[in-house]
């Protein structure tokens, strides 16, 4: 063996240190570069006219109280919304919501916003004790004001919704004021009056009114479908990806157009499969359940997350199944409405579709 | 002490020790996967210093295994040293000399592979042309300026940076960065006005319609991670609030600073080149009655208004594009779309290593074995 000189041997345990030291330390770091112009980029906002499936209900109003703000709408379903400040920078949130006339659905909606604030569901009786007489444009309306038992974030004040209906011809308008108790509190009045007075339009029209509130949104909704989001599935064959609307993970239209799927997911139980039955069966025209009578129209059937609820409705030629799979917290509602022979025909082939889900 | 140390990393029992550590590491690594997924066991097993395990409940990991980069790094050393102390140049060892240096090459071939290597993907619809691919699984935050009539300029800031609670002041901002929450996997959800109990995931933009569901991190060979942040800036004239990034938002969001404005975006990392690909015409052939693939393959066309070259060329498997040190392989397709391909970028400078290493240390054994042979030709013909 050659005598080993030391001098040499630092130098090459040195070299060997200082190469890995060089070469392990390449951590990315931010880059700055300049690209060419890409020709599909699109950013601007389009015009408000331009803007597809662009409500065209609006509110006017002639003027708001100092600590109200009108903001730029952000939600599809949304005709207005304004946000108010509290003196001890305490932020609350009113928005406008038209839909199709919902008269007599009062309970349901009561108690998914009690849900919201972790209260426990009213019933019919208890609800008119709730109720307050109010006008809305005019109109005859109700307001309810409901409150958490206690704070919904840890350090938070306690969450307060006020919210005021009123069905105008065959929309119901809803103005939901949510934010800390006590400044939502300290704008009630001010809500009575501003509703008072607003004016309502389900449809665009000529008058260029100065409070037109319903601005374009800056930008466009999260994707209904974003592929890496959506759980993974096995499509029928001659069904057809329809584009989802609002609230919906995907849409599909059978071969034919006897039907369509929807799927859509929600948050813990989605407001209750009692709630969630009578809503489903408003939709077909049919009378509300009771609790017990649920048994009726459900059945558990086993799937890869564990066991789900299939509900089954039906009245003259139509039929609806609804598939309601609980996952991660969450509850994925699996919707099929149409021709009641064409649903009987699919319904294979849908039960197959929900099943192949996977999250 | 120094000759001790020498003599103790030039020895052949750390060679043995080494390697047999190689084999429990590869096969802990193997093992791993069910539960990390490969990508994963890659990192915490193959590119790191340690494999650290962490105790059910406890704070702290503990190193259990040298990683993928000590013990081949430590085999380096261990063959450098063993030949600085053993170094006697002879004809008759030319044979072993080749064949130990060919090994050399090629263990730093495989660090600079590992290192420099970039792969990426690209997608291409027909009649869409691209100068950039994406890496499928890394992202950047980017900071788009478009006030430039000639070129848009980027700052992207890796993903390595983002990380809860972290501020950045990246280059060329006049503003900095708070990562107020960073999730590596996440969902989006859009937020029902009505019926959401979750606040929206930010103050401002996109973010006051969506609810950001953090998601575990996904560990499938088939799966992705969709990392979300929640964002908000300092400075002068910077918007207030907060807002969210992710890799699930489609279009990027327009803040405004001081009178200019930058579009923000969580995105695939892109890599540039100076020169564009177009996807003119995308086949899928099947085998006849069946649903097998049978070929697949790209016509695209190359432009580089550098060079001023512009000419088609056909990608099919294995017959790759190779153009200005990337190659472009046919990798996939999207189901039921057959006009869209997708390819594998990869860009690997030390591509050639492996060749160059086999052929060296097959040289050297030749010679080896060639010497011994014709010495024991010749002795037994002077016998």
């Amino acid at each position: 063996m050659n005598p080993i000189n030391s001098s040499r041997a630092r130098l090459l345990v040195t070299t060997i240190g200082l190469v890995m030291v060089a070469v392990g330390c390449s951590d990315e770091s931010v880059r700055v570069y300049q690209v060419p112009k890409e020709q599909a980029h699109a950013q601007q906002p389009p015009a408000a006219t331009e803007r597809p499936n662009a409500p065209t209900a609006h509110v006017h109003w002639d003027s708001l109280p100092a600590n109200w703000k009108d903001r730029p709408v952000t939600g599809k379903m949304r005709a207005a919304e304004i946000g108010i400040t509290g003196s001890g920078g305490q932020e609350a949130e009113l928005v406008a919501i038209p839909l199709p006339e919902l008269a007599g659905k009062e309970l349901e909606f009561v108690n998914m916003w009690r849900e919201q604030i972790n209260l426990t569901p009213t019933t019919t009786a208890a609800i008119a004790e709730l109720r307050e007489p109010l006008t809305i444009a005019g109109n005859p309306g109700q307001l309810f004001d409901m409150v958490s038992d206690k704070p919904l974030t840890e350090g938070q004040p306690k969450q307060r919704i006020l919210v005021a209906m009123a069905t105008i011809e065959a929309t119901t308008w809803f103005f939901k004021l949510t934010g800390a108790d006590e400044l939502v509190a300290q704008e009630k009045s001010n809500l009575k009056g501003f509703l008072a007075k607003v004016e309502l339009h389900t449809a665009a029209h000529d008058d260029p009114h100065a409070g037109l509130a319903s601005a374009p949104p800056t930008q466009s909704a999260p994707p209904a479908a974003p592929a890496p989001g959506l759980p993974k599935w096995t499509v029928p064959a001659g069904w057809t990806a329809a584009t989802p609307g609002p609230m919906l993970l995907a849409s599909f239209d059978l071969a034919g157009g006897g039907g369509k799927v929807t799927v859509s997911s929600l948050g813990g139980d989605g407001g209750g499969l009692l709630m969630n039955v009578n809503r489903w069966r408003g939709q077909i025209g049919l009378s509300p359940l009771t609790g017990d009578q649920l048994s009726g129209v459900t059945k558990e059937i086993d799937v890869a997350s564990g066991k789900a609820t299939l509900v089954d409705l039906s009245n003259n030629d139509r039929r609806m199944l609804i598939l309601v799979v609980p996952h991660q917290g969450q509850s994925g509602f699996y919707k099929f409405l149409g021709d009641a022979s064409a649903v009987g025909k699919e319904m294979d082939a849908f039960l197959q579709f929900a099943k192949s889900a996977q999250y | 002490m120094m000759r001790h140390a020498l003599k103790f990393i030039s020895s052949l029992r750390l060679t043995v020790a080494l390697l047999s550590l190689s084999l429990v590491l590869v096969f802990a690594g193997t093992i791993a996967q069910v539960e990390y997924g490969l990508w994963d066991t890659q990192v915490r097993f193959f590119r790191s210093l340690f494999v650290y395990w962490k105790p059910a409940g406890g704070e702290f990991a503990i190193p259990v295994l040298p990683g993928g980069y000590l013990l081949g790094w430590a085999l380096l050393v261990n063959l450098l040293a063993a030949h600085y102390v053993r170094f006697k140049f002879a004809w008759s060892k030319l044979g072993i000399f080749l064949t130990h240096f060919g090994l050399i090459f090629l263990l730093l071939g495989q660090f600079f592979t590992e290192q420099m290597q970039v792969e990426s993907s690209m997608r291409l619809e027909e009649g869409q042309s691209k100068n950039y691919s994406e890496a499928g699984r890394s992202t950047e935050l980017v900071f788009i300026d478009h006030s430039n009539s000639e070129f848009d300029e980027v700052v992207a800031i890796p993903q390595s940076q983002l990380a809860s609670g972290r501020e950045l002041a990246p280059p060329k901002l006049p503003f900095q960065v708070k990562i107020e929450e960073f999730h590596l996997n996440s969902r989006l959800r859009q937020r029902a006005p009505m019926m959401s109990t979750n606040p929206p995931a930010a103050t401002q933009g996109i973010g006051v319609q969506a609810e950001l569901i953090p998601a575990a991190r996904a560990t499938a060979m088939d799966a992705i991670n969709v990392p979300s942040a929640i964002i908000s800036f300092k400075g002068d004239g910077a918007p207030t609030g907060t807002w969210l990034v992710s890799l699930n938002l489609d279009q990027p969001q327009t803040i405004t600073v001081g009178g200019k404005s930058w579009d923000t975006a969580l995105r695939f990392t892109r890599h540039y080149t100076p020169y564009s690909i177009g996807l003119l015409d995308f086949r899928h052939d099947k085998y006849m009655g069946t649903e097998k693939a049978k070929n697949f393959s790209s016509q695209v066309r190359l432009t580089n208004p550098t060079t001023g070259e512009d000419r088609e060329t056909l990608i099919k498997m294995n017959q790759p594009l190779r153009y200005a040190g990337t190659t472009y392989f046919q990798a996939s397709f999207e189901p039921g779309r057959d006009d869209i391909t997708i390819l594998q970028v990869v860009r690997n400078p030390a591509w050639l290593t492996p060749y160059i290493s086999v052929i060296v240390i097959g040289l050297g054994l030749i010679v080896q074995f060639s010497m011994h042979l014709f010495k024991f030709v010749n002795r037994r013909k002077s016998s």
